[in-house]
């Protein structure tokens, strides 16, 4: 194998609402071209912990180390810049604003070639292509999806952070979503941490999972083991 | 040009610069009124030059583009942390502190008003050319990355963060550039009116601005082009009855057109329309030389 660098490591890390905590203790890893998951029921604290990686969330305890950078004492566009892109819980469409102007939000702060990754985009979904002109609100939810998800890569991140990626989507769809990640990170190397309530299709589709409960992380291993695990397969595959 | 019309077309420029300062904060999603304060520091930026250095129109206005830059900056840095409401309000505070610090200096004339200002034969002519070259820069801002920047904010400022917009920073260029058109008008105010008073940039402007902006249509740069002589002339070849309930007016025409037509008489879909349509027309052009 040659994942060997690590790209993201959380250490110890809690984080409230005043006074309510929201995540307890997660201790986490992701390596280079890694597809890890991040497992737990409504309210275990997936998507406070991706807000706190960019910082929209204070740490209260804990560190976060990513590519060398302790993010935890960044502001969330300097985290963005460092190389991290997010599809957010509910897609973050800028609802006004165009297809193509969402994509060129996505390359922002990513010193690349708009125009050549825009093919890149649009080969890995036609779709978006031709709705460049339509305003992103009026797309269906499985487009929104998509152009969530090429907003998000297409500034060349080191780390993707994709919460809740199947929300609202036919299980026909999340199948094609997910395949669409691995072919991506097969082909072009990204390193992706997925946020997720569908442990199934995250267990499917992922390399490493956690496991997530009340804000704590409570399990770790690889994706095909913990897919085999009773405890896993009685709390989350309803099995 | 009879001196009346110039005045008039003159006037109109005004109000569509500092309306276009008005715009900018709100497509930056900011509620921000303090676009009156920085038009009166412009017109007695070039109001005070011209009369005591005899300063020539051009230079009066890069002195107020620059006083602009600056007191526009400066007020941005607070109101890069603060949000909605308390902005409007502490915006709209700025028009009353400047014009009790006016009225305490007595080389701006108090409140007896600064005067002197001189005569500029050609000042519609330089007002149009003014009026172009910002309203070119403005609609290049508007399509930069800046622009969109703006624009995410505006729709979602979380999101915007999340893109990699720095929030704080978007909202001082915004402030600060909004604060250059106010202040360019201010100027052109000044050169027009020749007489000004710290009484002048008072709250009915503000109304004035908000109704041309409101009724134009918040979300183009044109919308102003066409508010402001049609509610303007009211003012002005209305017969004399009228041009005194003209706040009245002002302020009705402003909540029926919210009422009925939010987004003000030119909408961002009628922009898209004409753009398509010319878009069309040179497509066609084109398949027809082919
Ligand atoms: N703004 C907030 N203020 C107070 N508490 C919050 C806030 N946002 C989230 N919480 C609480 O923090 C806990 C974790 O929420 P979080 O949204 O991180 O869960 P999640 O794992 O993403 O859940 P889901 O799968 O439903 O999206 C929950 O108990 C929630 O009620
Ligand atoms: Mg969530």
């Amino acid at each position: 194998m040659e994942q060997t660098n690590t790209l993201l490591k959380i250490e110890n890390l809690s984080v409230y609402y005043g006074p309510i905590c929201a995540v307890k203790k997660i201790d986490l890893e992701v390596k280079q071209g890694e597809i890890v998951a991040v497992l737990g029921a409504n309210g275990a604290g997936k998507s406070t912990m991706v807000n706190t990686i960019i910082g929209l969330m204070k740490a209260k305890t804990g560190s976060i180390q990513f590519d060398g950078k302790e993010l935890t004492k960044m502001r969330t566009d300097q985290i963005i810049q460092s190389g991290i892109s997010v599809v957010p819980e509910g897609r973050g469409m800028l609802s006004e604003m165009t297809v193509m102007e969402n994509l060129q939000m996505g390359v922002y702060h990513h010193k690349v070639d708009f125009n050549s990754n825009l093919e890149m985009i649009f080969s890995y979904f036609p779709r978006l292509k031709e709705r460049q002109w339509q305003k992103a609100g009026t797309l269906s939810g499985g487009e929104q999806q998509m152009l969530a998800i090429g907003r998000s890569i297409i500034g060349g991140p080191k780390l993707l952070l994709m919460d809740e990626l199947s929300l609202a989507l036919s299980p026909l769809y999340v199948d094609n979503i997910f395949k669409t990640l691995v072919q991506l990170r097969n082909e072009k190397g990204f390193t992706i941490l997925l946020a997720e309530q569908n442990a199934r299709k995250a267990l499917q589709y992922s390399d490493r999972a956690y496991v997530l409960d009340l804000g704590k992380t409570v399990m770790d291993g690889r994706s095909s083991e913990l897919m085999d695990d009773p405890f896993v397969q009685k709390a989350y595959l309803g099995a | 040009m009879s001196s009346g019309l110039a005045y008039f077309i003159t006037l109109v420029i005004v109000y569509i610069l500092v309306v276009w300062g008005a715009l900018i904060p709100f497509r930056a999603g900011l509620l921000y009124n303090g676009t009156v304060y920085v038009m009166a520091i412009g017109g007695y930026t070039a109001g005070f030059l011209s009369k005591t250095f005899g300063l020539n129109f051009w230079l009066c206005i890069i002195a107020a583009i620059i006083t602009g830059l600056i007191f526009g900056f400066i007020p941005a840095l607070g109101f890069a942390r603060t949000n909605g409401i308390v902005t409007a309000i502490s915006s709209m505070a700025l028009i009353f502190i400047i014009q009790s610090i006016i009225k305490n200096i007595d080389f701006l004339g108090g409140t007896r008003g600064l005067r002197g200002i001189a005569k500029v034969p050609a000042l519609p002519w330089f007002a149009i050319i003014i009026l172009i070259i910002f309203g070119a820069f403005l609609y290049r801002l508007f399509n930069s990355r800046i622009g969109r920047a703006w624009e995410a904010i505006a729709t979602d400022p979380q999101m915007a963060q999340t893109l990699g917009v720095d929030t704080r920073k978007m909202t001082v260029i915004a402030l600060t550039l909004s604060s250059v058109f106010a202040a360019v008008g201010g100027a052109v105010f000044a050169f027009n009116i020749r007489v000004i008073y710290p009484g002048t940039f008072s709250f009915t402007f503000l109304l004035n601005v908000m109704t041309m902006l409101f009724v134009g249509g918040r979300f183009t740069q044109w919308g102003v082009i066409i508010s402001a002589p049609l509610l303007w002339s009211i003012n002005v070849y209305m017969p004399e009855a009228v041009q005194k309930l003209s706040n009245y007016i002002f302020a009705g025409l402003l909540i029926i057109v919210l009422m009925l037509r939010p987004e003000g008489l030119v909408t961002r879909k009628m922009i898209l329309s004409v753009k398509n349509f010319f878009k069309g027309l040179f497509k066609k052009k084109a398949r027809e030389t082919v």
